[in-house]
């Protein structure tokens, strides 16, 4: 299988605060990778690096085919073209409708018409059904509406790759499952992602593989079965503990 | 008190107060918001150097920058100034100071996560400048700007000294034909007041409709 991002011995500081500690990845096509660990140990920082927006002091970082440390805003423009985020606080634009939010990359980054671009919008609007919510503005969404508004922002993309930082993290829990049936389907469908959550159910259920992250480092990684209910490792099996008994 | 022709007179000095006012606020505003982003820039030196044009026009008093302005240009360029242009290139300068520190915090209230997310979908800075910031930088500067534009109907009156006829040199004017001081004056504070007023509340209202929209 095709390897979509390989991430060779990263380090990242802030200031004096040695953040990635010499981080190794992988992740091939049509994988999903869940990654979990404690607030403050970089999985955050660590999955923004993907697509360059955290910029890292040493190692080396290809994703989709594209060299992520190369100081080329060309490349980094078209990388983030083909490279999904989505983050916990949705980050839609407060003062353009829900289809603007959604065409805007398309006919900017992507120089579509703006009929086409609309036309995928649509597409994607009906799947998570908020079609009838196109001309509304995002602060009369719900948190749950919000999110998948921002995941099919990123979906209309057609990208390669989708990371989801903590996507339900800032959601009420009655409005989470339909966030997390979303990119259920996305991962059967094929998607390639990196998913940071605490929701150990939807890894159970979705990820191939789970990632241990603690103080800036990958400390274990494995099949998520595994990862969840038996790690070999005493830090990895105190967190997972931690989780399942809330 | 005045008679039907001193009145008209002080409209038409009124009239040259709103003109220049806003004509300053307008070429002020457009220099202020690129000023603004230059200031909001990351970059230290673009953030200075354009942090001493603020502070050369803002830290110094208008009337001055009037007196250098009309007396100086043609000194050292020999290009004579009416007062007129010399009270637009004043006004403008310094409102365009003010107006690049509210556009500068106008922008920089605008959360960073707006950018990165711009960023993430492969927006360009301009793009993002155009289509994402300015518009929500606009929108949070409305407040400020209105105190700006009141000041600077307040300010205007410093071109007087230079010769520009606006509502306080048309109030002297009146006052040498009719010899009494303080009702002049009484009536042409009512004047700005009442302008100052009239656009003290179309910002409230501006407010009100902005604050209704979208948060």
């Amino acid at each position: 299988m095709e390897i979509m991002v390989k991430i060779k011995n990263v380090h990242k500081w802030f200031g004096k605060n040695h953040v990635l500690q010499g981080v190794n990845f992988e992740i091939k096509k049509e994988e999903t990778v869940v990654i979990c660990g404690p607030s403050g140990s970089g999985k955050s920082t660590f999955i923004r690096t993907f697509n360059g927006l955290e910029p890292i002091q040493k190692g080396e970082i290809m994703v989709c085919g594209y060299n992520v440390n190369v100081k080329n805003k060309k490349t980094i423009h078209k990388l983030r073209g083909e490279v999904g985020l989505v983050f916990q606080h949705f980050n839609l634009f407060p003062h353009l409708n829900v289809l603007d939010n959604i065409t805007l990359a398309l006919r900017k980054t992507k120089h579509m018409k703006k009929n086409d671009a609309e036309e995928i919008a649509y597409k994607f609007l009906n799947r998570v059904k908020l079609a009838e919510k196109a001309k509304s503005y995002p602060s009369s969404l719900s948190g749950g509406q919000r999110q998948r508004a921002a995941i099919i922002r990123g979906l209309a993309m057609n990208p390669k790759l989708m990371l989801f930082d903590e996507p339900t993290s800032a959601l009420d829990p009655e409005l989470i499952g339909d966030v997390l049936t979303l990119m259920e389907e996305l991962s059967n469908e094929g998607m390639t992602m990196v998913v940071i959550t605490h929701e150990l159910g939807f890894a159970e259920h979705v990820a191939d593989r789970v990632v241990f992250f603690n103080e800036g480092k990958i400390i274990e990684e494995g099949e998520t079965k595994k990862m969840i209910h038996n790690p070999d490792n005493a830090r990895t099996r105190e967190f997972m503990g931690q989780i399942c008994l809330k | 008190m005045l008679n039907f022709n001193q009145f008209i007179l002080l409209l038409k000095g009124t009239l040259l107060t709103l003109e220049i006012s806003v004509l300053g606020m307008l070429v002020g505003a457009i220099i202020g918001v690129i000023i603004g982003f230059l200031r909001a820039s990351k970059n230290p030196i673009i953030k200075n150097i354009s942090l001493i044009y603020v502070e050369i026009f803002r830290s110094s008093p208008l009337m001055i920058q009037l007196f250098i302005i009309y007396y100086g240009l043609p000194i050292l360029f020999h290009f004579n100034v009416s007062p007129f242009v010399t009270a637009f290139i004043a006004m403008t300068l310094y409102i365009s100071a003010y107006m690049a520190e509210v556009f500068k915090s106008s922008i920089e209230a605008i959360s960073i996560t707006q950018w990165e997310s711009a960023y993430s979908l492969g927006l360009t800075y301009p793009v993002i400048t155009m289509q994402i910031i300015l518009p929500q930088a606009l929108k949070i500067a409305v407040p400020p700007s209105i105190g700006v534009l009141i000041l600077a109907i307040k300010d205007s009156s410093l071109a007087s000294v230079i010769g520009f006829t606006e509502l306080t040199r048309m109030s002297n004017v009146v006052r040498a034909q009719t010899f009494t001081t303080y009702n002049v004056y009484a009536i042409v504070a009512l004047f700005y007041f009442v302008i100052c007023y009239a656009i003290s509340s179309i910002g409230i209202f501006l407010e009100n409709k902005i604050g209704n929209n979208n948060t």
